[in-house]
């Protein structure tokens, strides 16, 4: 437990030299690489908040995701705000837009609740999708200008490394809370956090908020790299993406989705080049992965240790 | 106002008779979604593909055969006996699980069958001749309409009916309601609750390829409709209130209306306009319109 109790930041602080370190030596393929996978861990951390720490199960968070790109995206080729108070802006009108969704749908449980975040993100997606005039339909938005400092693919990796991993210290904080453990109790036992006097509602809502936010922030960011974006973000199958990452890494540690999302974006950039029948492949992997390990690689990882530390 | 265009009225019924007949296969779907939610407790995200097979097989079926009506009611039996399996060697292990797990493992399903799909038949399109005996059209009101349509249509209630007369007037129905309800009181009864579990899920799995089968002389074949079939399925079995037959007719009627009208209308936003009918029914009545407040999957 050294590792939780210590102080994290000079951890992170190394993670980040480390990783501009790399940059130096990677090709340019890698280095897109590398800053889109810190992107997916942003975003599968995010979604995590509210999927591990209190048990909601979204099927709408590409909405937040596509929400913070295009509001970068629309802001720097429409207007003439700075650039890096876009940058900015971006995260909180996701977290806002989440806001207004999660007061909606924390009204409900399980299964409903997933399909009312889908109804809403598809309504989005909608909205994106053909309204050409404004968002440029399903041709999205390309050629999206970004500030000159962070312009070449090296500065960009450093300037994703650094918010990522920022966000990551942040995120790390706000789940040891206080706050986060009562959303834990509601995920495990509804009733009891009811007659203690909590009224969780409100809680949900706020970290519904908070993830929104930061997977707004991951979409900023991935415009960032691309300098495109397209109304596919906000389609329901790039929703599913950070699902399977959470549990595929597993989604009962804060570090399990970091695995999830790097092994799934390193396959889906991977397994394409190899065959077209990528998919195919995908599923074999993942069927195994449910039946067996319940509790994604972290979870598998951390049984064998405990019980070698128990001999 | 250049986007809303306004039709006459044999364009309106041709309209909704189109809508309603995309209704009826999508009920048939749906149904067995919603008997496999209610009964087997499973979210399967696997049942589009289910139709896409039965839509598939029915295509090769029909050419090799040479029969349309064998190959519908072959294609089905093969669809069911083909999820019996997947039921019996997967997702057998993982009732118990949560939502999360059974949405993960149906679909690693999905991504398997998409691309076996795309092995076996490549990804071209595909399309079937609507067979001969209901080739024809009739006119209604000035439109031209087609027979096959019309045979969808009466099929459509049919199904409905033969299935509430199943779950409601017979033994084995009485069973699986009472799986429903309470699967351990049921097994202390003596009765193998894990083979009645099996068979309903092959019964929602003959549905799903019904539905394909269905579909087969109506569509181009692609190896994309498992992805819209499934979200549309999901949308009229919560708008009509889990786990419920009639429930599942109501909502692929006003689904498969909304959307045929949302096209003639406004095209641009037919997309959506079946998520703000989703979203207004949760919103409003989250347990659905035939759906009962207190069922246990509507919390």
């Amino acid at each position: 437990m050294t590792l939780v109790s210590t102080r994290r930041w000079p951890w992170a602080a190394a993670v980040v030299i480390i990783l501009i370190g790399l940059s130096f030596f990677l090709p340019l393929f890698y280095i897109h690489l590398a800053a889109t996978m810190l992107c997916m861990v942003l975003f599968a951390i995010s979604y995590n908040l509210i999927l591990g720490y209190s048990g909601m199960v979204s099927f709408g968070h590409g909405m937040f995701l596509g929400i913070g790109g295009y509001v970068y995206a629309l802001l720097a080729t429409k207007t003439s705000v700075p650039m890096w108070l876009s940058l900015a802006a971006a995260p909180f009108v996701a977290g806002i837009s989440a806001a207004i969704v999660g007061w909606f749908c924390t009204r409900l449980r399980g299964i409903l609740f997933a399909m009312l975040t889908l109804a809403f993100s598809m309504m989005v997606y909608s909205l994106a999708h053909q309204w050409y005039g404004f968002t440029g339909g399903d041709d999205g938005i390309v050629g999206i200008p970004v500030p000159k400092v962070i312009a070449s693919e090296q500065s960009y990796f450093c300037f994703v490394a650094l918010v990522t991993m920022s966000a990551l210290l942040v995120l790390l904080r706000l789940t040891r809370s206080p706050f986060a453990a009562t959303l834990t109790g509601s995920r495990e036992n509804i009733e009891r956090m009811g007659f203690i006097g909590i009224e969780l509602r409100r809680y949900e809502i706020v970290m519904f908020a908070i993830s929104g936010f930061f997977s707004g922030l991951a979409g900023v960011l991935l415009s960032l790299i691309n300098r495109q974006i397209f109304p596919a973000w906000m389609h329901w199958s790039t929703s599913a993406e950070p699902i399977i990452m959470c549990m595929l890494g597993g989604s009962g540690t804060f570090f399990g989705p970091v695995i999830g999302a790097v092994v799934m974006t390193g396959l889906k950039y991977w397994l394409p080049t190899y065959t077209i029948y990528w998919q195919l492949v995908l599923g074999i992997i993942l069927l195994p992965l449910v039946l067996f390990f319940r509790r994604g690689i972290s979870g598998f990882v951390m049984n064998s240790v405990m019980s070698r530390a128990r001999k | 106002m250049d986007f809303i265009t306004v039709p006459d009225i044999s364009v309106l019924v041709l309209q909704l008779m189109n809508g309603l007949t995309r209704a009826m296969i999508l009920f048939i779907i749906a149904s067995g979604l919603t008997l496999i939610l209610g009964t087997c407790g499973i979210v399967n995200f696997f049942h589009g593909s289910l139709y896409m097979l039965g839509a598939y097989l029915c295509y090769s079926l029909a050419l090799f055969l040479g029969n349309y009506w064998a190959a519908l009611v072959l294609a089905p039996i093969a669809v069911a006996f083909l999820g019996g399996f997947i039921e019996v060697a997967l997702l057998r292990r993982i009732y118990k699980a949560d939502l999360l797990m059974q949405l993960l493992l149906t679909f690693a399903l999905v991504l398997v069958a998409s691309d076996v799909v795309r092995l076996v038949w490549g990804p071209a399109y595909k399309m079937l001749e609507a067979p001969s005996i209901v080739a024809g059209s009739i006119s209604i009101l000035g439109a031209q309409w087609p027979n096959f349509a019309g045979f969808i249509l009466g099929l459509g209630p049919a199904v409905a009916l033969g299935l509430w007369f199943f779950l409601y007037k017979t033994r084995a129905g009485r069973i699986v309601r009472a799986i429903a309800l309470d699967e351990e009181i049921v097994s202390i009864l003596g009765i193998d609750v894990r083979r009645v579990l099996t068979l309903v899920f092959m019964l929602g799995c003959l549905l799903a390829g019904f539905g394909g089968a269905l579909q087969a002389p109506l569509v181009a074949l692609n190896i994309t409709m498992d992805s819209s079939v499934i979200v549309e399925s999901f949308i009229v079995v919560v708008v009509g209130g889990l786990g419920s037959i009639w429930g599942a007719l109501l909502g692929a009627v006003i689904i498969g209306v909304t959307h045929s009208f949302g096209i003639m209308i406004m095209p641009r936003v037919a997309l959506v306009s079946i998520f703000v009918v989703m979203g207004i029914v949760l919103i409003v009545r989250p347990w659905g319109l035939m759906g009962t407040p207190l069922s246990k999957l509507a919390r």
